[in-house]
């Protein structure tokens, strides 16, 4: 009665608690609410992200073919043995039990995760054994690959066999049985039919870990990666992302170790986008085969709309080395060589001679000459108290235009390059567009040519222009370099009556074409001035400098050039050729260079790069006879 | 009233326990068990096919002597045909022995064909198998290649004393490698079920993305050789048409295998003269 009597008394007080719990309740009940209804999505996302992974799967890249639509780029599977470690873990645990029963009958104090490696690695090694067993090799797991595979990368499948060839996956697809933790998995590799084939302009791709996630699913999960590639240079870094394709995803419900328990969404990727060329693969072998062992570059394009037809620099190297990456022998191999460079739009050389065509252009234009004018040859042609020689010693005589150029004399260009003058032949070239890159589609073409002028070699060498500079330049000597591609460019735009031609190798899609329309305008060269070039170099052809070039049934018009650099303490000479053909309506421009890398590599013009366009010319006219492609599939 | 045994009185238990027991017997004890009842089993299923064997030989016995007679005039025209391409193909062996010796080539391993009779045959999509009537006792290994007059009919999957199973081409769990008649790339054949009234088909993987049918004929899938089991140019089925598949990489094919598949009377089973242990037994 007296404990009643004391709650009586407390009760008062007591009435507190009651209202503090409720108080507590609804404090509880709001804010589970507050969690499961209002912020729902929240969680959801966040036991989303905790529970499901996402393994992105590098799409096949697009194809590139050329005008003809012959694949000059394409892709081949790879096909490796693989294992997934998901469906390992129950070999895993049994594995590693019996190892702690052997290390604790025979007393051997170990730590527990070493044993658990050890366990997997012996597992692997099974599986790799199987392999081995089947294709007679004698590969071993790495510990430490597999572990790092376990740790960050499970639920990619583990590769035990790489780049299986074709006669070893079918062996394994024939004799390991269908249900096989073993299986074959097939990414792909870039493939290149033709070898080396336009290497430098098509380029190689390398080796890319993480793959571009854009357009797949699941993109605020983590993600493992399946190794895919990218482009490196040429064409394939140009547009690797028009190639390149979308990735796919497989989005994996995970248990809590992180393993597969089940495909929750799969997004196949998208192979990428094919590409359309305008070289002609049989030209291109041709322009090769034609120029050899020996260094240089050869370009045909259509007058007409630029498209380029052969593109070749040569040395090159096989594409197929880089496939799936290039060792580094034969890294060394390319380097010794002196192959990375394309020379067809990084090569910087004097022109020679050929510039002969853009000193008599601004000589015409600013009628310092007329066709008549004419200069007499001694052999030599003095400026100041220095002898300019012509590469005839004993001269040639009177020459007017048309006779300069067949002979390509030096003394009449010296003679009228001088009265010319340095500014206006300079503005001459840059009005030909010759002072900047062609903008070919073609990455990493040169920005460091040069159209030399005063301002150029006082800014450079911190020296005045002295008329012996401009007898030089006049003749394409001394400080002025051009790449292949230019000239090319340049004879194009003489064949077309333009100042410039835009070179273009897309032609598919449309919208990733050059182009040119703020630059390209008419010559705007009087029509005796041009047709006095141009009987020039027909005649150079037919009877003069370029008659190696010389064809039977198409008229040609050509200009040779021999330049000389100083390289390593070495004459070195440069033979050129440019030139297009027929005269009349033309069709092909062809500008080669071949590169003289010793002092007795005697090399000229007329004798080393004419007979080259001549084989190219041929071979575009005649395309029944010389039906030589051979392709050289991977076995 | 008589007292009932458990089983009378609790089937569902009884059945249950079984089971149970069954489950938990260790592999070994289920692999014997499993053999004994196989091997039990054979002399009765030898005997029925005998039988069918001697049901056949009396059904022939009725034919007619013209019957006979033009049936044996046939096949005395097809001998000489054979005779002939037996001939010529020993030529050509010769040939090829030769060149090979020329060029230091490896020599085509040869084969011993075992002729078997079909004892018992289950194609239905649980069971893509057949029982042939030869064993161990007559030198069948695990794993041989077994063909019959129109190409492969499978892979022999296990070998007991007087009889063998043979997986069907239509097992999905038959893989060969095989490729396309006059094509050169190897690619992927799988067995793809064999469903009722339906001609078995099977699956070919790895098919290049710009390869097409030929518009006037089905291409021939033959093997390739490559995968050590199945000697080159066996005939697996015709291509009847393709699909792209999810690699993207590649187009997938439907082949339609042999319909005789599925009425074979008789193998041959094939045994590598190199690894062949001798017969313990003549039939």
């Amino acid at each position: 009665m007296r404990l009643f009597a004391l709650y009586r008394k407390s009760q008062s007080r007591l009435k507190i608690f009651p209202v503090f719990i409720a108080g507590m309740l609804i404090v509880m009940i709001g804010g589970l609410g507050w969690r499961q209804l209002l912020h729902e999505q929240f969680y959801a996302e966040r036991e989303e992200i905790q529970h499901l992974r996402r393994v992105l799967i590098p799409a096949p890249r697009g194809n590139i073919f050329d005008r003809e639509g012959r694949l000059l780029v394409g892709n081949q599977p790879r096909v490796s043995a693989i294992v997934y470690l998901n469906e390992l873990r129950p070999e895993f645990r049994r594995q590693y039990i019996d190892l702690v029963r052997e290390y604790q009958e025979e007393n051997i104090p170990s730590q527990g995760h070493n044993l658990q490696i050890l366990a997997r690695v012996r597992v692997m090694q099974e599986y790799m054994d199987k392999v081995n067993g089947i294709l007679g090799r004698q590969d071993t797991i790495d510990a430490q690959t597999v572990e790092r595979h376990f740790q960050q990368e499970r639920l990619i499948p583990f590769p035990l066999v790489e780049d299986l060839h074709p006669r070893e996956y079918a062996r394994l697809l024939e004799q390991l049985p269908s249900d096989s933790p073993i299986q074959l998995f097939t990414t792909s590799l870039r493939y290149y039919p033709f070898g080396s084939l336009a290497a430098h302009s098509l380029g190689y791709t390398g080796n890319l870990n993480e793959i571009s996630p854009e357009g797949a699913p699941g993109e605020s999960l983590a993600t493992f990666h399946i190794p895919g590639t990218t482009g490196r240079s040429g064409l394939e870094r140009a547009f690797d992302d028009y190639l390149q394709g979308q990735s796919g995803a497989l989005i994996w419900l995970v248990d809590p170790s992180g393993f597969q328990f089940d495909l929750v969404d799969h997004s196949p990727p998208v192979p990428g986008n094919d590409l359309h060329l305008t070289l002609d693969a049989r030209l291109q072998k041709i322009a090769e085969e034609a120029i050899g062992d020996r260094r240089g570059a050869v370009i045909a394009l259509s007058p007409q709309d630029g498209e380029v037809l052969a593109l070749a620099s040569t040395p090159g190297y096989d594409l197929n080395d880089f496939v799936p990456r290039l060792s580094s022998a034969a890294a060394a191999r390319i380097e010794e060589r002196e192959a990375w460079l394309h020379r067809g739009i990084q090569g910087l050389y004097p022109p020679g001679s050929t510039f002969k065509m853009i000193t008599a252009m601004a000589a015409l234009r600013d009628g310092i000459i007329e066709p008549e004018t004419t200069s007499f040859c001694h052999g030599f042609h003095t400026v100041g108290n220095r002898r300019f020689p012509c590469h005839n010693r004993q001269g040639h005589g009177e020459v007017d235009l048309v006779e300069a150029i067949r002979v390509s004399c030096n003394v009449f260009f010296y003679e009228h390059g001088l009265a010319t003058g340095v500014d206006r032949i300079a503005t001459e070239s840059r009005r030909l567009h010759l002072d900047q890159p062609t903008g070919l589609e073609i990455p990493y073409e040169t920005r460091r040519m040069i159209i030399p002028d005063r301002e150029w070699k006082r800014q450079r060498l911190n020296e005045s222009w002295f008329p012996g500079d401009t007898a030089n330049l006049s003749i394409g000597q001394g400080f002025v370099r051009l790449t292949p591609m230019q000239m090319a460019a340049f004879t194009a735009a003489l064949a077309n009556d333009q100042s410039f031609v835009q070179p273009r190798v897309i032609t598919r899609p449309e919208s990733l074409r050059a182009t040119s329309e703020n630059i390209a305008r008419p010559l705007e060269l009087a029509t005796q001035h041009r047709e006095a070039l141009l009987q020039g170099m027909f005649e150079a052809v037919e009877t003069g400098t370029a008659r190696f070039a010389r064809l039977d049934d198409y008229p040609v018009a050509g200009k040779t050039g021999t330049a000389q650099v100083r390289r390593r303490g070495e004459t070195l000479h440069m033979a050129w050729f440019i030139g297009f053909a027929p005269v009349e309506n033309p069709e092909i421009a062809i500008a080669v260079l071949v590169e003289g890398m010793e002092a007795r590599d005697s090399f000229a013009g007329g004798a080393t790069a004419a007979p080259i366009a001549k084989e190219v010319l041929e071979a575009y006219f005649d395309p029944e006879a010389s039906d030589i492609l051979e392709v050289s599939l991977r076995p | 009233m008589p007292r009932k045994s458990l089983f009378q009185r609790r089937p569902l238990l009884v059945l249950g326990i079984a089971f149970l027991v069954w489950l938990l017997l260790p592999g070994i004890i289920k692999t014997f068990f499993r053999s004994s009842i196989i091997e039990l089993q054979a002399p009765s299923r030898q005997a029925a096919s005998v039988v069918r064997d001697v049901q056949d030989y009396w059904a022939l016995r009725t034919a007619g002597r013209n019957t006979l007679l033009r049936e044996l005039s046939d096949l005395s025209r097809q001998n000489s045909y054979y005779q002939l391409r037996s001939q010529r193909i020993s030529l050509l062996e010769e040939e090829i022995k030769r060149w090979e010796q020329l060029y230091n080539l490896p020599s085509h391993p040869e084969y011993h064909f075992e002729i078997a009779r079909v004892v018992q045959r289950d194609s239905t999509t649980w069971w893509q198998e057949m029982t042939i009537r030869k064993g161990r006792q007559h030198g069948i290994r695990e794993g041989a290649p077994v063909v019959f007059a129109g190409g492969v009919v499978g892979r022999i999957r296990e070998v007991h004393l007087a009889t063998s199973t043979v997986e069907l081409l239509s097992s999905p769990g038959l893989r060969l490698s095989a490729r396309i008649s006059g094509k050169s790339r190897p690619l992927g054949f799988q067995g793809g079920g064999n469903r009722p009234f339906h001609t078995p088909t099977g699956k070919l993987d790895f098919i290049p993305i710009n390869y097409q049918i030929p518009e006037e004929t089905e291409p021939l899938v033959i093997t390739t050789g490559l995968g050590g089991i199945f000697p080159e140019g066996l005939v697996i089925g015709r291509l009847t048409n393709l699909k792209e598949s999810e690699e993207t990489l590649f187009q997938a094919g439907q082949v339609r295998l042999d319909q005789r598949l599925n009425q074979i009377r008789e193998v041959a089973v094939m045994i590598a003269l190199e690894d062949s242990p001798q017969p313990t037994d003549e039939e």
